[in-house]
């Protein structure tokens, strides 16, 4: 037997014994333990606000930890940086390459990135002496576009790449810190745990992956979609987080028990999911589809709660302020919505 | 890989540029490696973490499910989208009259 084969037997060898061992650990599910608790109700929000500005479809947006300020990035080759109650665009960023996918706020708000088909991660500062924006690095390295990012502070961020690699960057001197290979397609989406000492992954070899930020090591995968997965969310707590994808699926994953909990489907769900959030609590989850329409989900229950209506095209992003007070949805028919 | 393919099918791009790369990376079934397809460092390095994800200590889910809901349900209470005392200070909603000057 050659060495290659010995290696994927081992390999098979080892995913059983993986699979074994979560089978061990399925002692309960979550869908019987919360057949008797109360139902959240119907969900509806209203559009408190719609930011008109960008010219073509966006793709990518982020709150500001403020839970005031957001940035949206668009096909139109433009960054903008908006404050949400007034509407009043802060500031229009053009950008180099117009091919943008993502787009980040650092914490401080001091901050924004953002890259696509150009493979590149670019970091604008927005509180220049001179008071004006400008790039301060392009983070090059990557082989693939950039698919997302997601700043862990003022220097050092987190991306992902149709490179099938995610990495982690020392924003002052434009390195990789380290490299996290295992994916076997683009990886599409990533999310930063609460605590910042981890962050999952979801990619188009429909698997997602809990990474160690400083060691650089894949802790846990999972499988379970049979499509490509486009977004990653953690669970406010950490101890979870969820996932979307062209499967028409949305999956709950624990962390603790390593396994698939829930699944939040249903039969007249047929499109893809572009984008996930969590409410404050973690009881509802976001959803946005490619029919247009953001789905809310009872989480525990794993019942439709609410379906919010109103763009006339995909909805491509969703995010919820850090106080948990509003849900922005970003779409291709250029407008963000707040909802509430 | 995908992003060599950008030159050839730029004409796609301006629509639906993920879409079409998705699409694209299907039909070509090139992009999406499978195990047949790993080299011997990448097979060893696949092994090494799965060893190393092996060795995780799993909670059993009777444990950490009715954990998850208590920590929800506690937290349920602060969450503005259930809580609709909380959305009574709305920064999207006029809570006075206009007053015109």
């Amino acid at each position: 037997m050659s060495e290659l084969e010995q290696l994927r037997q081992e390999a098979e060898q080892l995913r059983n014994q993986i699979r074994d061992a979560r089978k061990a650990c399925n002692d309960s599910s979550l869908s019987q333990i919360t057949a008797g608790l109360d139902s959240v109700g119907r969900i509806q929000m209203r559009t408190r606000r719609t930011l008109r500005g960008h010219l073509a479809k966006i793709y990518a947006m982020q709150w500001a930890t403020d839970s005031r300020l957001l940035v949206s990035a668009s096909q139109d080759g433009k960054l903008i940086i908006w404050d949400s109650y007034s509407t009043n665009k802060i500031h229009a960023i053009p950008l180099r390459s117009s091919w943008v996918m993502t787009c980040a706020y650092a914490p401080s708000g001091s901050y924004a990135a953002c890259g696509g088909l150009d493979n590149i991660c670019s970091i604008y500062s927005l509180k220049t002496r001179e008071g004006n924006v400008r790039v301060t690095r392009e983070l090059s390295g990557h082989t693939g576009y950039l698919s997302c990012c997601r700043f862990l502070d003022d220097s050092q961020i987190v991306t992902s790449s149709g490179d099938t690699t995610c990495a982690l960057w020392d924003i002052e001197t434009g390195q990789q810190t380290t490299t996290f290979t295992g994916h076997t397609g683009d990886v599409m989406s990533l999310s930063l745990s609460p605590d910042s000492r981890t962050f999952v992954s979801g990619a188009c070899d429909a698997s997602s992956k809990l990474w160690d930020i400083r060691d650089g090591m894949c802790r846990q995968s999972f499988t379970g979609h049979v499509s490509d997965i486009n977004a990653v969310i953690f669970f406010p707590n950490g101890n979870a987080f969820t996932t979307g994808s062209d499967d028409a699926t949305c999956r709950l994953f624990d962390l603790r028990a390593d396994q698939e909990l829930m699944m939040y489907s249903h039969d007249n769900i047929n499109c893809g999911i572009t984008s996930v959030a969590f409410s404050k609590s973690g009881r509802l989850l976001l959803a946005g589809y490619d029919d247009f329409n953001c789905n809310v989900w009872d989480t525990l229950k794993g019942e439709r709660a609410g379906v919010l209506a109103g763009h006339d095209n995909r909805v491509s992003c969703l995010g919820i302020s850090s106080d948990g007070m509003a849900l922005a949805t970003g779409s291709w028919d250029s407008f963000l919505r707040i909802w509430n | 890989m995908l992003h060599n393919l950008k030159h050839s099918y730029s004409g796609y791009l301006l629509e639906d540029f993920k879409q079409s790369f998705h699409f694209t990376s299907k039909l070509l079934n090139s992009d999406l490696i499978t195990m047949d397809e790993l080299d011997e460092t990448q097979l060893k390095n696949h092994v090494d973490s799965l060893k190393q994800q092996l060795k995780f200590n799993r909670e059993k889910t009777s444990v950490s499910i009715p954990e998850l809901i208590k920590w929800t349900e506690e937290k349920m209470n602060e969450d503005p989208f259930l809580n609709p005392d909380i959305l009574k200070d709305n920064p999207w909603v006029e809570s006075s009259k206009c007053v015109i000057t």
